[in-house]
C-alpha cells in the first residue's frame, strides 16, 4: 500500500497546490482520494517531506526530491512513531505515588494509573513547590538535555525546559554534551576554539586541494545522514566528487565502515583505544627522520621542546617508536612509517571524528591529533590540516552567510548555578556532597530530590544502565514528558503525553553548517490522544507558579513563529512575506562564491600575528600551561585506557565492545518503527562478530547471543562479518532497554542496550565525559528458552477516568 | 584585646575600603571613552579613577595581556599614575550594584546563548577563553555584530578573571 502510493504519488503533479490535484490518468477511486488529500510541508531531523493526511489520518509521507537528493527510509518510519502502540494516551501517575506510599523501588516495577491532566500538572507543582520551599531549586534537577527530541525552534524542549525552570529560579542543569565532553573543556586552551563544532573546510576546497583523507573514526556517509535542523544530503553528491577527484582514503578504525568501504579505503585495522600511541608511533618517526615540518612548529606553535624529550623517551624511558607503538595498537610499525610518509608527502586532511574521544583518556584525542597535525604542518593549507567536525550537521558544505531562524530562549533566571558535567548523572544522584574538578573549577554535588526529563531519554544516553536504574530508585519524584513509552518513561512516577513534531506548528532552519534554509514545519495531524505540546504544558506550569507571562513571552505558539521568522533576512531582506513563507514550506538562501573558498585556520596561517589564536600565546599549543599548572604533564601523552585488549580483564571479558551511532535512527529516535525494526536481528540489536572469533565460539550469522561483563549482560543477534577486526564487537548505541525482569537488580536486557554493558567512570579528572568507548564483555551464544522483546510495549496502564 | 585588635582591622578596612562603581552608559567626551560597565574607583565626589591598561593606539583594556577592550585614552593628562586615569564622572553615571550596570547585556547573553544548550556560568572560564569558545559559537549561531560584542563583554567582565565577580 506504501509504496505503490508513494509510486503515484510522485508521479503527479503534486508539488504545485495545497490541495492534491487530480490526474487525469488514474482511476476513479484514486481521483477521489486525492482530491480529499491534502498536502502539507514539514521537516525535521530525517529531512524535508510533505505530508498527505486525509481525515487527519497519515496517508503518505513523500520526501522533498527537490530539497534532498537522497532522502531517508527513515521518513517512512515517522507515520508509525505517532501511530505506535507505544504511544502515551494519557497523563499517568504511578500507583504507589499517587497513593502517597514511599515506594521508590518500584518505579519501573509497577502499574500506571489515568489521571486528568490537571491532576498531574497539580501533582507536580505541589511536588516542585514544596520542595523549594525546604530544599530550595537545588534540589531540583532538569536533566531535559541536548534538544534532539524537537528540530523546531520553538518547540526544542531543553530549552523550553530550561525556561520554566529558569522562570522559577532555576533547578541543577548539564554542561557539555555527551557526544564531544571530553575534547570541548580542552581545545580552547590549544586552539583558542572549541573545533569540535566549528566551520570545516569547504568541500569545494577539499576537492580542489585534498589528496589523501585519513578517515580517524569518521563515517562520513553513515553520521551525516540526520542533521540537527533539517538534512539536505548534499554530502553525498560530495563524497562522489571527492571519488572521483582521486582522494586517497584510509580508514583508521576496528570497524571496515560504510564510508571506508564506499570510498575503497586503505583499513588500518586499529586495536582500540590505541590510537594515541599510533599518533605517537608516526611522529616519532617523523621527527627521527626529519620529515616534520619544523618550519610550522617554530612558526605557529609552542611548547614541541617540552614535548620533543617525552616522545623520545628522555622523560620516561621510553621511545615512542612505531616498534613501540606496534605492541599497543597491533598496526605494523611498517603501517606507521608508510603512513607517516604519505602525509607529508601529499596534501592530507585528518578527519577526526568524535568517538575517539568518548574513552578513556579522551581529552587526550584530538589534542595529540593537533600535535600530529601541526608536525605534518599543513595546518591551514587549502584542503590540508584537521577538521574535527567532518562528519556531522552536513560539514563542508558552505555558509549562505544570511541570518536563517533564532529560537526561543532558556533566559536568564538561574539562581542554582550549578552545571553537572554531561554523564555524571548517576554521581549526581547517588553522591550528594561529592566534589569534582571539573574544568579545573570545584564542583560539589547538591542532593537532588526531584528529576524532570522533557524530551531526551536518559536511559538511552547515560552509561551502565544498571547504575542509572538504582540511582532512579533513589529519587523522591521523577517527572518524564515523552510521546512514548520510552524505557526513562516507564521509570517515572508522573508521565506527561506530548504531540510528535507532526502534531504541532514549527519553524526551523536548513542544515547546521549551510543555514541555507528556513523550513515551515506545519501540522500534519490532530493531537493523538491527551498528548499536549511541550510548549503548552510548560506555560501550565508556570502558570501554577505565576509566571505564565514570563514564560511565553506573552506570546502564543504561532505568534512566536510569526515573530521568530521577522529577524530573518528572509523576511528582512528578500521581504518574503511569512504567508508567503509558510504555505510553500521553504525559504532557500543562495550560496556565495566567497563562503565555497573557506579553509579552516587559513587565516591564522596566512598571518599568525593579525590572527592570531585565542590561546594565551596566540599559536597552537603543544604545551599549556594552563594544564601543568592544574598539575597535569601540561602535553598530551599516552596513558593505557582502563578497559581496553591490554588489560588484564581480557581473560575474563576477551572482547573491546565498540558503541557507534546507528544508520538506522537517530540515537534512541525511531527505535519504535518499522524502519529500526527492520534491520534487527532477531527481533533484538545487532552484534557485529568477526567471522573468525564467531567461528571459534560457535556463533552463526543470525544467532541471539548473550553479552555481558560485570556491569550487565544483554541479548543481541549476531551478524558475523569480516568488516570487523577480531576482538572487537560492536552494538549501536539507541536500541531501547527492556529487561527480561524488572524486578530483578541487574535483569538481563533482551533488546541488545549496549550501555546495560558500558562503564560511568569519567574520561578524565579534567573533563569528566563519557567512556563509553573503553569496555571490555564477554560473549556467548545464547541458551534455553529466548525471552520475547517488550521495549516497545507500553506498561500496565489502570484508566480509572 | 584581641578582639579591640579585630574590631579596629574591620574598621579601618571598612574607613578606607575603597569604592567601586560601574558605569551605567557609555562615557565619551573629550578626555576619555569608557565604555558601559567599565569598574571605576571613586577618588571623591567628583572625580573617579580607572585602572587600565593602554596600547598603542592609547586603547584601554582591563588586562595587561590587551584582551579586554574597556575604551580610549583621549587626554594624557588624565594618567595619576602607571595604570591609573583620574577622571570627572558624575554620581548618577555609575552604579554600587554591577547588576544595574550589566543586566541589559546579561539578558542578551541569556537570550542569545541559551536556544541550544543552557547557559554555562560566565566564572567558568577566563577572558581569553571566552574569545575563543565565542568565536566558535558565533560561527553558527548568526549573532547580530553589535549584540554579540555585548554578550562578550558581558562574558569578560564576569570571567574567572574578569573584574565582576558574582
Amino acid at each position: 500500500m506504501k509504496v505503490s502510493r508513494r509510486s503515484f504519488l510522485k508521479g503527479t503533479s503534486l508539488g504545485l497546490g495545497g490541495i492534491a490535484l487530480a490526474p487525469l490518468s488514474v482511476n476513479a477511486t484514486s481521483n477521489v482520494l486525492l482530491a480529499q488529500t491534502k498536502r502539507i510541508p514539514h521537516a525535521n531531523h530525517y529531512g524535508p517531506f510533505f505530508a498527505y493526511v486525509k481525515d487527519n489520518k497519515i496517508f503518505d509521507i513523500v520526501p522533498r526530491s527537490d530539497l534532498d537528493k537522497k532522502p531517508l527510509v527513515m521518513l517512512q518510519g515517522l507515520t508509525d512513531r505517532v501511530e505506535t502502540r507505544s504511544r502515551i494516551k494519557y497523563p499517568y501517575v504511578r500507583k504507589s505515588y499517587l497513593e502517597g506510599k514511599d515506594a521508590k523501588s518500584l518505579r519501573g516495577r509497577e502499574e500506571f494509573v489515568r489521571v486528568s491532566w490537571k491532576e498531574a500538572l497539580d501533582l507536580i507543582h505541589k511536588k516542585i513547590d514544596t520542595i523549594r520551599k525546604e530544599d530550595g531549586n537545588k534540589a531540583l534537577y532538569n536533566a531535559s538535555y541536548g534538544g534532539w527530541a524537537h528540530p523546531g525552534k520553538l518547540g526544542k524542549v531543553n530549552t523550553l525546559a530550561g525556561r520554566f525552570f529558569n522562570t522559577i529560579g532555576g533547578a541543577v542543569k548539564t554542561s557539555g554534551d555527551y557526544s564531544t565532553g571530553s575534547s570541548t573543556p580542552v581545545l580552547p586552551s590549544i586552539m583558542g576554539n572549541i573545533e569540535v563544532y566549528s566551520k570545516q573546510t569547504t568541500h569545494e576546497q577539499i576537492v580542489a586541494n585534498t589528496k589523501v583523507m585519513i578517515l580517524w573514526g569518521s563515517d562520513l556517509y553513515k553520521t551525516n545522514r540526520i542533521g540537527y535542523m533539517v538534512p539536505n544530503h548534499k554530502n553525498e553528491e560530495w563524497y562522489e566528487k571527492y571519488k572521483k577527484a582521486g582522494i586517497k582514503f584510509i580508514s583508521i578504525d576496528p570497524i571496515n565502515t560504510q564510508s571506508a568501504q564506499k570510498f575503497g579505503a586503505q583499513w588500518i585495522k586499529i586495536r582500540p583505544g590505541s590510537d594515541l600511541a599510533f599518533m605517537l608511533g608516526i611522529m616519532n618517526y617523523l621527527y627521527k627522520n626529519k620529515l616534520y615540518n619544523s618550519d610550522f612548529i617554530e612558526k605557529y606553535t609552542v611548547g614541541f621542546d617540552k614535548f620533543l624529550p617525552y616522545l623520545l623517551g628522555e622523560t620516561d624511558g621510553i621511545d615512542k617508536t612505531p616498534e613501540w607503538a606496534e605492541k599497543k595498537t597491533d598496526v605494523p610499525a611498517s603501517v606507521m612509517k608508510e603512513l607517516a610518509k604519505v602525509m607529508v608527502e601529499n596534501r592530507t586532511l585528518i578527519s577526526g571524528n568524535w568517538a575517539i574521544q568518548r574513552a578513556d583518556n579522551g581529552d587526550q584525542m584530538h589534542w595529540m591529533m593537533i600535535v600530529l597535525a601541526s608536525m605534518v604542518g599543513q595546518i591551514g593549507l587549502s584542503g590540508g590540516g584537521f577538521g574535527f567536525a567532518m562528519h556531522w550537521a552536513g560539514a563542508g558544505q558552505a555558509n549562505s552567510m544570511q541570518r536563517s531562524v533564532g529560537g526561543l530562549s532558556m533566559g536568564g533566571g538561574d539562581k542554582v548555578r550549578i552545571s553537572i558535567p554531561a554523564s555524571r548523572m548517576s554521581d549526581l544522584i547517588l553522591k550528594p556532597g561529592q566534589s569534582i574538578t571539573f574544568k579545573g573549577n570545584k564542583l560539589t554535588y547538591p542532593k537532588v530530590k526531584l528529576m524532570y526529563v522533557a524530551g531526551c531519554s536518559p536511559i538511552g544516553h547515560q552509561p551502565n544502565t544498571n547504575e542509572i536504574l538504582k540511582a532512579f530508585r533513589t529519587l523522591e519524584t521523577l517527572v518524564v514528558q515523552e510521546p512514548w513509552w520510552t524505557p526513562t518513561a516507564k521509570m517515572a512516577d508522573i508521565v506527561l503525553p506530548v504531540t510528535t513534531t507532526l502534531e504541532r506548528d514549527d519553524i526551523t532552519a536548513g542544515q547546521f553548517y549551510s543555514q541555507d534554509k528556513i523550513f515551515a514545519m506545519q501540522k500534519v495531524v490532530d493531537n493523538a490522544y491527551e498528548a499536549k505540546d511541550d510548549f503548552w504544558i510548560f506555560e501550565q506550569l508556570a502558570e501554577r507558579f505565576d509566571k505564565k507571562s514570563k514564560f511565553t513571552g506573552k506570546k502564543t505558539q504561532m505568534q512566536w513563529i510569526k515573530s521568530l521568522y521577522a529577524k530573518t533576512d528572509a523576511a528582512k531582506k528578500m521581504k518574503i512575506s511569512f504567508e508567503d513563507f509558510w504555505s510553500k514550506g521553504v525559504v532557500e538562501y543562495k550560496i556565495p562564491e566567497a563562503a565555497k573558498k573557506y579553509v579552516r585556520h587559513q587565516a591564522f596561517r596566512n598571518d599568525p600575528v593579525k590572527n592570531k589564536l585565542k590561546t594565551p600565546s596566540g599559536k597552537i599549543e603543544i604545551f599549556s600551561k594552563k594544564f601543568k599548572d592544574l598539575g597535569y604533564v601540561g602535553y598530551p601523552t599516552w596513558m593505557e585506557p582502563k578497559e581496553w585488549l591490554g588489560s588484564k580483564e581480557v581473560s575474563k571479558y576477551p572482547f573491546h565492545m565498540v558503541s557507534p551511532h546507528p544508520a538506522y535512527r537517530l540515537h534512541t529516535q525511531m527505535d519504535n518503527t518499522w524502519v529500526a525494526n527492520a534491520f534487527k536481528v532477531n527481533g533484538r540489536e545487532p552484534v557485529s562478530i568477526n567471522t573468525m572469533d564467531a567461528k571459534k565460539l560457535g556463533i552463526s550469522d543470525g544467532d541471539v547471543v548473550e553479552v555481558y561483563n560485570a556491569r550487565g549482560k544483554l541479548l543481541a543477534g549476531a551478524v558475523v562479518t569480516d568488516e570487523i577486526r577480531s576482538g572487537v564487537l560492536a552494538i549501536c548505541e539507541g536500541a531501547w532497554y527492556c529487561p527480561q525482569n524488572a524486578n530483578d537488580e541487574n535483569s538481563i536486557c533482551v533488546s541488545g542496550h549496549v550501555n546495560v554493558l558500558s562503564p560511568s567512570r569519567a574520561s578524565s579528572s579534567y573533563a569528566h565525559a563519557a567512556a563509553t568507548n573503553s569496555m571490555l564483555v564477554g560473549i556467548k551464544k545464547a541458551e534455553g528458552i529466548i525471552p520475547p522483546n517488550r521495549a516497545y510495549e507500553s506498561p500496565l496502564v489502570i484508566n480509572k477516568v | 584585646m584581641k578582639k579591640m585588635v579585630v574590631i579596629l582591622f574591620i574598621s579601618c578596612k571598612l574607613i578606607f575600603a575603597a569604592d567601586f562603581g560601574y558605569v551605567l552608559k557609555n562615557v565619551d567626551n573629550a578626555d576619555i571613552l569608557l565604555y558601559k560597565g567599565s569598574k571605576i574607583e571613586v577618588v571623591d565626589s567628583s572625580k573617579v579613577m580607572l585602572k587600565a591598561f593602554v596600547n598603542s593606539k592609547n586603547e584601554f583594556f582591563f588586562d595587561k595581556n590587551f584582551v579586554f577592550k574597556i575604551g580610549k585614552l583621549k587626554n594624557n593628562s588624565l594618567v595619576n599614575k602607571t595604570n591609573e586615569y583620574i577622571f570627572k564622572l558624575e554620581k548618577d553615571k555609575f552604579s554600587k550594584d554591577p547588576l544595574e550596570s550589566w543586566e541589559e547585556y546579561e539578558e542578551l547573553y541569556y537570550e542569545a546563548c541559551t536556544q541550544c544548550h543552557s547557559a554555562h556560568e560566565p566564572v567558568e572560564h577566563t577572558m581569553l577563553e571566552w574569545e575563543g569558545l565565542y568565536s566558535s559559537m558565533a560561527e553558527q549561531s548568526q549573532l547580530d555584530k553589535e549584540i554579540g560584542e555585548k554578550v562578550l563583554r558581558y562574558l569578560k567582565s564576569h570571567a574567572k578573571n574578569g573584574f565582576v565577580t558574582p
